[in-house]
């Protein structure tokens, strides 16, 4: 079944199983490897991708459903690795394994979209739903809240 | 495309003979690996690689003709950052530009010998500490020299900063990439002058780790981001009960499903082989499989702790013992508990997988492992090859934890890939790691202690029972289980006695091992102590720690970090616990607040004392991430055995701590010129302790089962 949407700012055809996951589309079709499988439920966010802005879990979304739509995944976040939350990232040396930071980041992009100068509280809240096994949610909240300060 | 060619030293490929073992007594888990060794004699620095362009004095270092400076990094990268640590090692001696220095992943393979690569025991950096310092000072002799006979002038008189030869007195200067490939021609010095603590630049410093960039970008690879040409997926259908077998498949159905291209039986199940994860998925879906249950299939987890309760009635094998603890503890007044913790899983966030590749003469493997050395033998053994012709590249790991010390993964990629002929990507789904893993052991304890007319221990004793799917050898104890046993205070009369019973369920090291369970069950009793003793709990473990003022050092600072007395005296419900592990000493007070039978951890404070510190930063984000580790497994974790199978199948039934129970967290460092303390594991084992111990303060009740659930 062909699939078309807009993927990092191309449009792009894809014959595949509609009901397959975007996740795997992602990954095993585009060879866009940054978004993570981590359960394959939508309970740990290492999938976190953007359709039309929003963060969604791409295990969730069979590709048939994002047709017409425009997704946007880690690697489409910025050209060069600079988008504001990247920065903050590395500033405040968030990643340690890095599986589940490519989900955190989008998760955190498409917060700041809506919400441009978040609370603690409201980072904690919409950060509750990506997992990190490491334990960088210390570095994840100050990152987020460094992006929104700085831009 | 790295290219090796003979050496124009002697080659003398040292294999890895000595055995280090872990711990006291006879263990069960060994490294593999060469002892330390210094340059003469150490093979692995003495000879020259060729990798193309510039010069590589060893194999730990190369240094290309743009100045770029790579260092080759033996040990896994799990997110403890020992990548960008052994690259200032080696950057301090070389007097490097950190920006033009990146890492490299080792690879195993018989034309380089990089000696033991396994990385477990937090013990990377003391390992490598000397290794990777003279590997820089030798590339750095090596560049001085080559600048020195262009110049003409005297070696002594150059000195090095920033990737730069400078002779001041001419005036003269030159790149490391200017000087790479005359230096190749120097000869290597034996035994190079390594710089003094005060002469430092970078050591110490919270430099930049190296793997940022690629983890923000989604450019980082990891085992299942591996993509060789023609390669296929593979996911295997498991009996659900430990050490059952397949019976009968019937896989019409599987073979209907678009893009399923074999169905195959391996040791461990059925493989189903696709050209994508998720058809490979769909036909596992379909597959009706089945299966013999075995002996297994009626295991629990209530007949799993009725055994380990039993089992602790009986006397165990002594492990260590002195002075007269039994006639103590056998008086009246003798205060006595008994503990009961689950088995726990890894759950990285990465679930296992490899990529083997195996052909008629060689096998290929890529793998998220901590033990590439391991990965080879078993896919030699696996693909009845000789180990020469294997080569491992190690990826990024996804979380490791102990748990990708075993390579499961690995035999059963290679195992299809032989059969098929293919590149093969083995993956687990996340069920399959949780349900089919191996775990840490559940156990039991009971601590016995009687005070003297102070309230001080005069007689200490504990009883361990691990479960464990093999019998131990007669006289033998696990001493994985036992450490962090030793009582880290000063005890006249005490006894340590370990045995295991039998369960099927699987087990592996899980970070910090037996500290996870010691350190909980020791720390929370040495509160009842102090408390029948109506002593503050930090007063009392300080009369207990004389002898230890490492230890010590760090109670009385997290006290101060903490306000543990101030805090106290507001009512707050704080509790304190302290460890010993992997060579570094740590004290940590959490603070709870309870509503109903709901708690939350509000805070952490830790102070640790690991030694002498490569990146504070970084030892700090392990410190960060081993409290979470701890609260996790504190506040939820547990794996119940139902029908001969782990009943957990995924994040719902096993959940992680997230943002919003992640309590405000502060670490402290002691920093000194100490032996390298291990920094991976520390921060876990005393996070439980910490924590039931402040429950206790707020309620009233003690803890004696993990995970923490209030009446």
């Amino acid at each position: 079944m062909l699939t078309t949407f807009e993927l990092n700012g191309r449009t792009t055809e894809i014959d595949a199983d509609g009901d397959m996951p975007l996740l795997w589309v992602l990954r095993d079709i585009m060879g866009l490897t940054g978004t993570k499988y981590g359960c394959g439920r939508g309970l740990c966010g290492a999938c976190t991708v953007h359709l039309d802005g929003l963060a969604i879990r791409a295990c969730q979304h069979p590709v048939s459903g994002v047709a017409g739509h425009r997704v946007t995944t880690i690697e489409g976040l910025s050209p060069d690795g600079t988008h504001p939350v990247q920065r903050a990232w590395i500033k405040v040396q968030a990643p340690q394994c890095g599986y589940c930071q490519s989900g955190q980041i989008m998760t955190a992009a498409a917060l700041l979209t809506r919400i441009p100068k978040p609370t603690e509280q409201e980072v904690r809240s919409e950060m509750n739903g990506n997992l990190c096994r490491c334990g960088t949610y210390p570095r994840i909240q100050k990152a987020i809240l460094l992006a929104a300060e700085e831009g | 495309m790295t290219v090796f060619k003979t050496t124009r030293r002697k080659v003398l490929l040292a294999t890895g003979g000595a055995t280090a073992v872990v711990g006291a007594g006879a263990l069960w888990l060994k490294i593999r690996g060469r002892k330390t060794r210094g340059p003469v004699g150490d093979t692995r620095l003495q000879n020259e690689v060729f990798r193309g362009a510039g010069f590589a004095p060893n194999v730990f270092v190369s240094i290309d003709t743009d100045g770029t400076v790579t260092v080759w990094n033996i040990r896994s990268e799990m997110g403890q950052g020992i990548g960008s640590a052994l690259a200032m090692l080696v950057a301090e001696e070389l007097d490097a530009d950190w920006k033009q220095v990146r890492v490299q992943q080792a690879t195993v393979e018989a034309k380089i010998d990089y000696g033991s690569q396994f990385t477990a025991a937090s013990a990377s950096i003391a390992k490598d500490w000397k290794t990777f310092r003279q590997a820089g000072a030798i590339a750095r002799a090596m560049l001085v020299a080559a600048a020195a006979r262009q110049w003409d002038v005297s070696k002594d008189e150059c000195t090095t900063r920033n990737g730069v030869v400078y002779h001041e007195r001419s005036g003269k200067n030159a790149t490391y990439g200017q000087l790479a490939e005359r230096a190749g021609k120097e000869k290597a010095p034996r035994d190079p002058p390594l710089k003094s603590p005060d002469q430092y630049r970078l050591l110490g410093t919270p430099a930049v780790r190296l793997d940022l960039r690629e983890k923000v970008t989604g450019q980082a690879r990891f085992g299942l981001d591996v993509r060789v040409d023609d390669m296929l997926i593979a996911v295997v259908a498991r009996c659900p009960t430990f050490g059952g077998a397949v019976s009968s498949i019937d896989d019409t159905a599987t073979r209907a499903v678009p893009d399923v291209v074999n169905v195959l039986r391996i040791d461990t199940g059925v493989a189903v082989v696709a050209r994508n994860t998720w058809a490979a998925l769909q036909g596992r879906l379909a597959l009706k499989v089945n299966w013999n249950g075995g002996a297994n299939a009626a295991s629990n987890t209530h007949q799993i702790e009725d055994d380990l309760m039993s089992e602790l009635e009986k006397p165990g094998t002594v492990w260590k013992e002195s002075g007269k603890p039994l006639q103590h503890i056998s008086r009246p007044g003798t205060i006595e508990a008994s503990f009961l913790l689950p088995y726990l899983a890894h759950a990285t966030m990465e679930p296992m997988n490899a990529v083997a590749h195996v052909t008629s003469d060689r096998c290929e493997i890529w793998a998220p492992t901590q033990d590439p050395d391991g990965a080879r033998d078993l896919a030699a053994r696996t693909a009845k090859l000789a180990p020469e012709k294997v080569i491992v590249h190690k990826t990024f790991l996804g979380g490791g934890f102990g748990r990708r010390t075993n390579n499961d993964e690995v035999a059963e990629a290679v195992q299809v890939s032989q059969a098929l002929g293919k590149p093969i990507q083995l993956v687990w789904s996340r069920e399959d790691d949780m349900q089919h893993g191996r775990y840490r052991e559940a156990s039991a304890h009971r601590l016995h202690a009687s005070l003297d007319s102070k309230g001080m221990p005069i007689a200490w004793s504990h009883r361990i029972v691990t479960a464990s799917p093999d019998k131990p050898a007669a006289g033998e104890v696990n001493g994985i289980a036992l450490m962090g046993a030793e009582l880290p205070y000063a005890v006249a009369n005490h006894r340590i006695a370990w045995s295991s019973c039998l369960a099927p369920v699987p087990t592996t090291i899980w970070r910090s091992v037996g500290h996870s369970h010691n350190a909980f069950v020791m720390e929370t009793f040495l509160d009842e102590l102090a408390f029948a003793a109506a002593q503050d709990p930090i007063a009392y473990r300080r009369h207990l720690l004389r002898g230890k003022p490492r230890l010590l050092n760090c109670l009385e600072r997290v006290a101060a970090l903490s306000d543990w007395h101030d805090r106290r005296a507001q009512g707050q419900s704080l509790g304190v616990a302290i460890a010993e592990c992997f060579g570094s000493f740590v004290a940590q007070v959490a603070k709870v607040s309870v509503t109903g039978k709901n708690y939350a951890v509000d805070a952490v404070w830790c102070v640790t004392d690991c030694g002498r510190v490569v990146n504070p930063d970084t030892v700090v984000a392990q410190i960060e991430g081993g409290i979470i580790f701890g609260l996790t497994a504190a506040q939820y974790g547990k794996l119940q055995v139902d029908g001969g199978a782990i009943v957990e199948s995924n994040f719902d039934g096993y959940p992680l701590l997230r943002m919003l129970d992640c309590p405000r967290i502060a670490v402290e460092l002691v920093l000194n010129r100490e032996r390298n303390g291990g920094v991976g594991e520390v921060g876990v084992p005393t996070l439980a302790p910490a924590v039931a111990n402040a429950l206790f303060a707020a309620t009233g009740h003690r803890i004696r089962k993990l995970p923490i659930l209030l009446a």
